[in-house]
């Protein structure tokens, strides 16, 4: 009887550990993952910050938007020189958009 | 501009857009649209139409007139929301009016196929958008300044093309003149692909690499307002093919 009440409480203890597992979410992985060097981080951030700051503007490109999203690919899988040169680029082109935001309007 | 342009072009002739300059695209187009190929999705706006609210009401009871030869006056400036209201804005608000969930402006298959029916109700009308208060004017300007602004890493605004190239090829398209632009929404792209004017929008926007806004935004409804005071005038003509 000991080792049927025993036995139950195992099988139950591994349902329930199931469905806790089942229920989790899984984790959203981190954009930045270690190994990535403090550059490639630094560039990171601005770039992040330069494509918000164009986006709130209203005139963002997606140029921009489509090299920081590689930029955070690239943080993803720890590819530092990946990171830095799109998110250089990504920070680029944001700031050309801010710039053109101050062009004229055209006349004819 | 377009008059001097084009002399021999009448102005209601603008509703056919790029085709005023090429005879050949007009003539496949009435070919075409002797026999749309996409008379089925106009007949499931019209069942979308027609289906009533779950209270019973339709669409037709939100519209004057029943929604027949109202879509000239839009889009309106709205006093009491302090905004721009686009055909397809009245629509979602009939909806929200009578309990339902608005539609998602992007969607093809409910506010595409809807308004590609709804506005037929109107061909013939003549384009009458009225700017008449401060506010109205204010947005008309803000539409104004959006069409003449630069934007996107090409640098182009949307006068770039259909003002001051309006007519040229570009690659293998001729670019269609502001006059008339907002006259014949939705269109059915090769015949089968439907896009509204905010979708056309979002793709231009995307093909000179711009963040495109949403369609139904504010920046839209407002460039829509006053493309549409500009081609006051002129006949509406819904559903239609475009290559």
């Amino acid at each position: 009887m000991k080792r049927v009440t025993l036995f139950a409480a195992m099988v139950a203890a591994l349902i329930l550990a199931g469905c806790a597992t089942a229920l989790e979410e899984p984790p959203a992985k981190p954009v930045a993952q270690g190994g990535l060097s403090k550059q490639a981080m630094d560039a990171l951030a601005q770039a992040e910050a330069d494509v918000k700051d164009a986006k709130k503007s209203g005139n963002s490109w997606s140029t921009a938007t489509d090299a920081l999203k590689a930029a955070e690919d690239a943080a993803r899988k720890g590819d530092s020189a990946t990171v830095l040169k799109n998110a250089k680029k990504a920070s680029e082109q944001a700031n050309l958009s801010q710039r053109q935001k101050k062009y004229p309007t055209l006349s004819f | 501009m377009y008059k001097q342009k084009y002399p021999n072009v009448k102005f209601e002739d603008y509703i056919h857009g790029a085709m005023i300059v090429s005879p050949d695209a007009l003539q496949q187009y009435e070919s075409i649209m002797a026999f749309p190929p996409f008379l089925v999705d106009i007949d499931k706006g019209k069942k979308l139409w027609e289906t009533p609210f779950k209270n019973g009401k339709t669409y037709a009871d939100c519209f004057q007139n029943g929604g027949k030869m109202v879509a000239g006056n839009y889009p309106y400036y709205d006093e009491k929301l302090g905004k721009v209201v686009t055909f397809e804005g009245a629509v979602n608000l009939c909806r929200e009016a009578n309990g339902e969930e608005p539609y998602d402006y992007g969607d093809r298959r409910t506010m595409g196929l809807l308004v590609a029916y709804a506005r037929t109700l109107s061909d013939g009308m003549k384009m009458n958008i009225k700017v008449d208060s401060p506010g109205a004017l204010k947005k008309y300007e803000e539409g104004k300044k959006y069409y003449f602004s630069r934007h996107g890493q090409l640098n182009f605004a949307c006068a770039t093309c259909h003002i001051g190239n309006a007519g040229n090829t570009l690659r293998t398209e001729i670019l269609s003149p502001m006059l008339g632009q907002a006259t014949h929404w939705p269109v059915f792209r090769g015949g089968d692909s439907l896009n509204t004017l905010h979708m056309r929008y979002k793709r231009c926007e995307e093909q000179v690499r711009a963040d495109p806004k949403k369609p139904g935004s504010e920046e839209y409804n407002n460039l829509e307002y006053f493309m549409s005071y500009m081609s006051n005038g002129l006949p509406m003509y819904s559903s239609i093919y475009r290559k």
